[in-house]
């Protein structure tokens, strides 16, 4: 049984751009893990979870 | 087909449905027992040697109702001509006794089940547990009813434990593995962690088989290592309902196809469920 990745999903305070980011690229990102892929501004979290029912709103940054 | 032929084929798994995603996060995802077996018909003649099944309650919910099994597995079977091996979980509700767990591989008696050798947290917000007691009960049964287990290693502890229970006499050698890589709370997809999963194998269970899948952004990439690595894959809406990133998958079989494809340009073939059998030991 797999689950899907989890996902951290933000709006960002400065744009309002919505994006979200991986849990197992947080190694990959540190301290960058969550900002905003426009303006490079810390997100707001929103939310988390395995591909939410509005999960296509949110730009994935990798 | 002698052991240099079928060094060349890699076996294609499809995973259709799993236990997570809905029609919410995909309306392709197959959820009746009349879906799933005609999904998984499709996915056969698309190149598919394997099929590992989940099923679903009448809300859409995991769930391991033995008939709804029975049923999907009649209606599979119902094609004479789909010779695709069967794989059925034994995790398919988190809230699942340790005997509904088990009770379909002892009325149908699958080639194949599922065995999570280990326990772990599922999504930060449950628990995914596969006890002790409950692993060497999952053994014996699949032991006694000629099933052979697929060892999903969600990180390298669980190959260290798929060890310490062939020395138990609770798994038989040779091993089977499922890599699940991407999982929340699992080891992360990346090739470079394949390669330790490949090697821990390797050095703790050697002979063994093994398969593997990415979820989310790993997906591509740990397919593709899977092939060249000479391992086998396993794809479908169980692991990801995404075909692309920023695009839905229309189908299970448009995972086969791709996969297939892939395996194909690489200069090796895609399994035949007869081969598959070969090459897991199940004839």
């Amino acid at each position: 049984m797999s689950w899907g990745a989890l996902y951290f999903y933000y709006k960002c305070p400065e744009c309002g751009k919505l994006f979200k980011y991986a849990t197992d690229l947080i190694p990959e990102f540190g301290d960058d893990f969550g900002k905003c892929p426009a303006c490079n501004a810390m997100g707001t979290y929103v939310k988390e979870g395995a591909r939410t029912k509005d999960d296509l709103l949110y730009e994935e940054v990798e | 087909m002698d052991n240099k032929a079928l060094k060349n084929k890699t076996i294609i798994t499809i995973a259709p449905t799993g236990a997570w995603p809905k029609k919410e996060n995909n309306p392709a995802v197959p959820m009746t027992p009349e879906e799933i077996a005609e999904d998984v018909y499709a996915c056969w003649k698309a190149g598919a040697a394997v099929a590992h099944l989940h099923m679903r309650d009448d809300e859409g919910n995991g769930t391991m109702d033995k008939e709804k099994f029975k049923k999907t597995v009649e209606l599979i079977k119902a094609h004479k001509d789909c010779d695709i091996v069967i794989n059925l979980t034994t995790s398919g509700d988190l809230h699942a006794t340790d005997e509904t767990r088990q009770a379909h591989l002892r009325e149908l008696r699958p080639e194949m089940a599922s065995y999570d050798c280990g326990s772990m947290n599922w999504l930060n917000s449950s628990l995914f547990l596969n006890p002790p007691a409950f692993l060497e009960e999952l053994g014996a049964t699949m032991q006694e009813y000629n099933v052979k287990p697929e060892i999903e290693a969600f990180d390298p502890g669980m190959i260290a434990n798929a060890a310490y229970y062939v020395k138990k006499g609770v798994l038989k050698t040779p091993l089977h593995f499922q890599f699940c890589m991407g999982c929340a709370n699992g080891i992360p997809g990346s090739v470079k962690n394949l390669v330790f999963m490949k090697e821990t194998m390797d050095q703790l269970c050697p002979g063994s088989t093994w398969s593997c899948f990415g979820v989310g952004h790993s997906a591509m990439e740990i397919m593709y290592a899977a092939i060249a690595m000479g391992g086998h894959i396993r794809v479908g809406m169980e692991d990801n309902v995404m075909f692309a990133k920023g695009q839905l998958a229309e189908s299970n079989v448009q995972f086969v196809e791709r996969a297939k494809q892939a395996i194909e340009l690489f200069g090796r073939q895609a399994a035949t469920p007869d081969e598959a059998r070969q090459i897991l030991g199940l004839k």
